[in-house]
């Protein structure tokens, strides 16, 4: 008789806000190693000077990039504060005690931070966009358009 | 009222995965989960099977995942629970059976940690004393009834079953603190292991799953913090 | 009378276990302090601060003319390296049963972040600004 190691039923177990920070920090923390590497290897082109560095980096100049920068931001953002409180519940000898806390805390934190960062980043792009492209260009333009027109 | 019944059966001889059941039962509010599978078993469908034994949550025998959450069928009442009922073994644990599940391997990390106290000094003619104080800290995790709830809801034993466990801790936790224990230093190196207690990711299941109430995840966390300054 | 046996649960002691997973554990937690500042500080000041669009030749080469800047970015690259793969091992471990391809992902993980770790520090020490 063999022993059925998994028995599928589809079903979700109701795990608390901890088992799902434990889920959101490994995603995170896998996604920033992965971003790490293409990190190291886009600066490292710096060496073979200027003119291959810049044509990298204006790829990363459209509308599209910007929002994944946001996302970028959100996922150090939320890895280091949901680190911190990690630390508390570790480090922290009363740190269990008050993990509900803890939590509320590190979400009041992220949005406090999260959100006036997008805000910055989100308005200065268009800012710049405005002032460095040709006259004439639209706001629709910076937003849509895959390569700026000053870019490289 | 009538309750609607969703099992989870898994019948090792004819099944290769688990299948849903369902079953209508006519049950009183103040009538435990238990008593609605009593109900099915004894006169509707003799074949529906799951462990239970003194059925007044001391033996910890009937640990299941009910609506999703780990709970003691015994424990819990009809109305403290949201009408359809769905009912699952619990996971992590090889299926032996619809909602029993083969213990073994979590008894084989109980018993890794010696939970017995260890002491080769002869107390003399009378009990090893000790303070109010000293019993305190780790009066919590004596309440442990090796129910697998614990075990069984934590995220990391589901994904690598070769992690000890929050139960096996909670287990090393009442020897480690207890004052007339000497075996402490040795329990510790157990723990101290890649399968040990630093594998505990503080995502608190366990501590909401246990029905005695015991704080399984500050356990995990005092064994983790003397492991540290210990050692 | 009868001799009070003692010896109960007397067994041999465990061997002396490795203390890699407790300072695995607890250099997580360091480094992920350290970390919040340099990592953080980074963030805010190459993306919030300054404006991606502005990132030019000319504004790294202007950081890496002081040694503090080099410095921070070594020691950032470093802690990240150290923090990230550790990480990942701990997902691997979780998640791979299989003892076989367990250690191919092991070594792919390992031999992947030193070569990006001596990348990055031959980026930082060997860069010359160009006229």
């Amino acid at each position: 008789m063999a022993y059925q190691k998994i028995v599928s039923s589809g079903a979700v177990y109701k795990g608390k806000t901890g088992m799902w920070l434990y889920i959101f920090h490994r995603i995170t923390g896998v996604a920033l190693f992965g971003y790490l590497i293409l990190h190291i290897i886009s600066t490292a082109l710096i060496l073979l000077g200027p003119e291959v560095y810049e044509g990298a980096e204006a790829i990363y100049k459209n509308f599209y990039f910007r929002v994944a920068e946001i996302g970028l931001m959100g996922a150090i953002l939320a890895h280091a504060i949901n680190g911190l409180r990690i630390i508390a519940v570790d480090l922290w000898k009363r740190g269990s005690e008050f993990q509900k806390q803890l939590n509320i805390i590190s979400l009041v934190l992220f949005i406090g931070i999260f959100i006036p960062s997008t805000y910055k980043m989100t308005t200065s792009y268009f800012d710049l966009c405005l002032e460095k492209s040709k006259p004439g260009t639209t706001l629709t333009d910076c937003m849509i358009r895959p390569l700026p027109d000053w870019a490289s | 009222m009538d309750i609607e019944l969703k099992i989870l059966r898994y019948d090792p001889e004819n099944d290769r995965k688990g299948h849903w059941e369902f079953y209508k039962v006519e049950a009183d509010p103040d009538e435990r989960i238990l008593d609605l599978l009593h109900k099915v078993k004894w006169f509707e469908d003799g074949t529906l099977s799951f462990r239970r034994s003194c059925a007044h949550g001391v033996c910890g025998s009937d640990a299941m995942v009910i609506n999703g959450e780990n709970m003691l069928a015994c424990q819990v009442l009809v109305k403290e629970v949201s009408n359809p009922i769905k009912i699952e073994p619990v996971r992590g644990l090889p299926v032996v059976k619809d909602l029993i599940v083969d213990m073994e391997p979590f008894m084989d990390s109980y018993k890794k940690v010696m939970p017995y106290l260890i002491n080769d000094k002869d107390p003399g003619d009378r009990e090893r004393l000790q303070s109010q104080e000293d019993v305190e800290k780790f009066e919590d995790t004596t309440k442990c009834i090796l129910c697998a709830a614990c075990t069984t809801s934590c995220p990391v034993f589901w994904t690598a079953d070769s992690y000890i466990g929050p139960a096996a801790i909670v287990n090393a936790h009442r020897f480690v603190f207890d004052s007339r224990d000497e075996g402490s230093k040795q329990r510790l190196e157990i723990l101290k292991d890649v399968n040990g207690a630093f594998r505990c990711r503080t995502a608190f299941n366990c501590t909401s799953a246990c029905p005695k109430g015991i704080q399984v995840t500050k356990a995990i966390e005092d064994v983790k913090r003397e492991t540290l300054l210990n050692n | 009378m009868m001799e009070t046996r003692t010896d109960w649960g007397r067994r041999e002691p465990p061997l002396e276990g490795s203390n890699f997973e407790l300072y695995g554990w607890f250099f997580m937690r360091i480094s992920g302090l350290l970390l919040v500042l340099l990592a953080v500080t980074h963030m805010f000041i190459m993306h919030v601060f300054n404006d991606t669009l502005n990132l030019d030749y000319e504004f790294v080469a202007a950081r890496w003319d002081t040694p503090y800047w080099r410095t921070f970015d070594w020691l950032l690259l470093t802690l990240s390296l150290l923090h990230g793969t550790n990480g990942v091992r701990v997902v691997l471990h979780d998640n791979i049963s299989d003892l076989s391809i367990r250690k191919l992902a092991l070594g792919a993980l390992y031999s992947t972040s030193l070569v990006f770790f001596i990348l990055g520090t031959y980026v930082i020490v060997a860069f010359v600004r160009q006229a």
